[in-house]
């Protein structure tokens, strides 16, 4: 059996989370609904970080390496001498590299957070229990 | 005796000795007072107006060190005697034969001394403000906006004369605010060490200042590249001079990657770490860095141009210095159960 407990407001919210958790609830009894993200309730139940961020890192050292990769390439495999400057000039082509950088670290990251919030499939959009603007915590295990 | 009167009389006899070696034999020119009256009153302003932007947009971080940042904001009043040192050594600026009407010595000693009086008045008036704070908030920033961008054009760009760049006095109005966010996370290592160390509400701001301190390193490692692209593309040669002098020959080229390493490289690399953002100590460190990496800056922008004697300017910088420290100091053992 589960129990539901549900809040207008966020201190009220947080209030019983702590009382929960300091009562001898587990957090793996726990599940909360929110209506937005709370750093706070990943500080209170000590959760590890996400993987979402290496999907950032991934794709922002990708595009930097690749834009450099490309500018490099591109000027040696047509090579014209501008402004007596070198074929390979590093200042302009670090502006391309941190383009890419935001570009690809960017994509990379809406590209996970899709595929972690399994958010392509569309029968997973509506969730039943849908709980509006409500703080929700469900405990498993307890007497509604 | 009082810790004030100990305070003052410090201030005072540092600012006496300095302008006697200053305009002494052994004061080793305008160089070793134009490197420590630069640093140190960028420091300062730059400390008022962290405190000033975090009244304005209501910033909760900065309250358990506000006053201990605003200590030495007095010592600013020092500033405007001290640069009147500058007036016999004018000479040293290559425009004071002749460099028009606004480079002209008078006009030049006037807006400066002018500038200079004011932010320190209005400073003070901020810091010791019970109403009508924001107001002297927004006066302060805008006169810190106007002594920066002199300090910059006057003090430091008219000694290459005729070279100039337009983005230098933002430039350093981001340099001082960024020395200032400096100050305020060491202070806050200082206050987590002798106060309660697992205070939890204070890692967490700190954590704040931090991913500021973050964010005005890529601001300043933008504006420098933005800068130095700009030259590299135009390759004109009144302007490339300027960066050969401070890059083409050692030792300046091995300071100039320094400084770079410093300012940007440095808490670019350290502060994408969210347990480094977190913990006192390594803040504290890469804050200590970036106010090396200023300092090494400053005296690029000098040291090919004017000579800075080793002991006269290692003597000024801290005649300047002393009475800052002994100012934080006395705050930090005063304001221990400050919050």
């Amino acid at each position: 059996m589960a129990r539901t407990y549900r809040y207008a407001e966020q201190e009220e919210f947080m209030d019983k989370l702590r009382e929960l958790l300091q009562s001898g609830v587990g957090k793996e009894q726990l599940q909360l609904y929110t209506p937005y993200h709370l750093p706070e309730v990943e500080q209170l139940l000590a959760l590890p970080p996400g993987r979402l961020r290496l999907f950032p890192l991934i794709g922002g050292l990708g595009g930097f390496f690749g834009g450099l990769a490309l500018t490099v390439y591109t000027a040696l495999s047509w090579p014209l001498i501008t402004g007596g400057k070198p074929i390979v000039s590093l200042p302009p082509f670090l502006i391309i590299a941190y383009l890419l950088t935001i570009l690809f670290g960017s994509l990379a990251s809406f590209a996970g957070f899709l595929l972690l919030a399994r958010l392509p499939e569309l029968d997973n959009l509506l969730d039943p229990g849908e709980f509006s603007n409500y703080f929700i915590i469900v405990v498993a295990g307890e007497r509604p | 005796m009082k810790r004030d009167t100990q305070a003052v009389l410090l201030a005072a006899g540092c600012g006496l000795a300095l302008a006697v070696l200053a305009l002494g034999p052994f004061g080793g020119g305008l160089g070793p007072l134009l490197l420590a009256l630069s640093c140190w009153v960028a420091l300062l302003q730059g400390c008022v107006a962290v405190a000033a932007t975090c009244d304005l947009v209501k910033a909760r971080w900065i309250g358990p060190i506000r006053s201990r940042l605003l200590a030495p904001t007095p010592l600013l009043l020092l500033s405007a005697p001290l640069f009147l040192l500058f007036w016999p050594q004018l000479q040293h600026y290559p425009w004071s034969a002749g460099g028009g009407r606004y480079l002209h010595p008078e006009f030049f000693m006037l807006r400066n001394l002018a500038a200079l009086l004011l932010t320190a008045v209005v400073a003070l008036a901020y810091a010791a403000a019970a109403s009508r704070k924001q107001l002297l908030a927004v006066v302060y920033l805008l006169l810190f906006v106007v002594c920066q961008s002199l300090i910059a054009f006057d003090w430091i760009m008219s000694l290459e004369y005729p070279w100039y760049s337009s983005m230098l006095g933002f430039y350093f109005i981001t340099e001082a605010l960024y020395a200032g966010l400096a100050v305020a996370c060491l202070l806050f290592w200082r206050r987590l060490r002798a106060a309660d160390p697992a205070d939890a509400q204070a890692r967490e701001r700190l954590r704040d200042l931090t991913s500021l301190i973050f964010g005005f390193c890529i601001l300043w490692g933008g504006l420098f590249f933005a800068q130095y692209l700009l030259i590299w593309y135009g390759n004109l040669p009144e302007e490339t001079g300027f960066i050969l002098r401070r890059t083409g020959t050692a030792p300046y080229r091995q300071m100039a990657w320094l400084m770079l390493g410093c300012t940007f490289m440095i808490p670019f690399l350290g502060l994408l770490s969210a347990r480094v953002k977190s913990s006192p100590a390594a803040a504290a460190g890469i804050s200590l860095v970036i106010l090396g990496g200023l300092l090494l800056e400053r005296l690029l922008y000098i040291l090919p141009v004017l000579t800075l004697a080793p002991l006269a300017t290692l003597a000024q910088f801290f005649l300047l210095g002393a009475p800052v420290l002994f100012a934080w100091r006395r705050r930090a053992a005063g304001g221990a159960g400050e919050s």
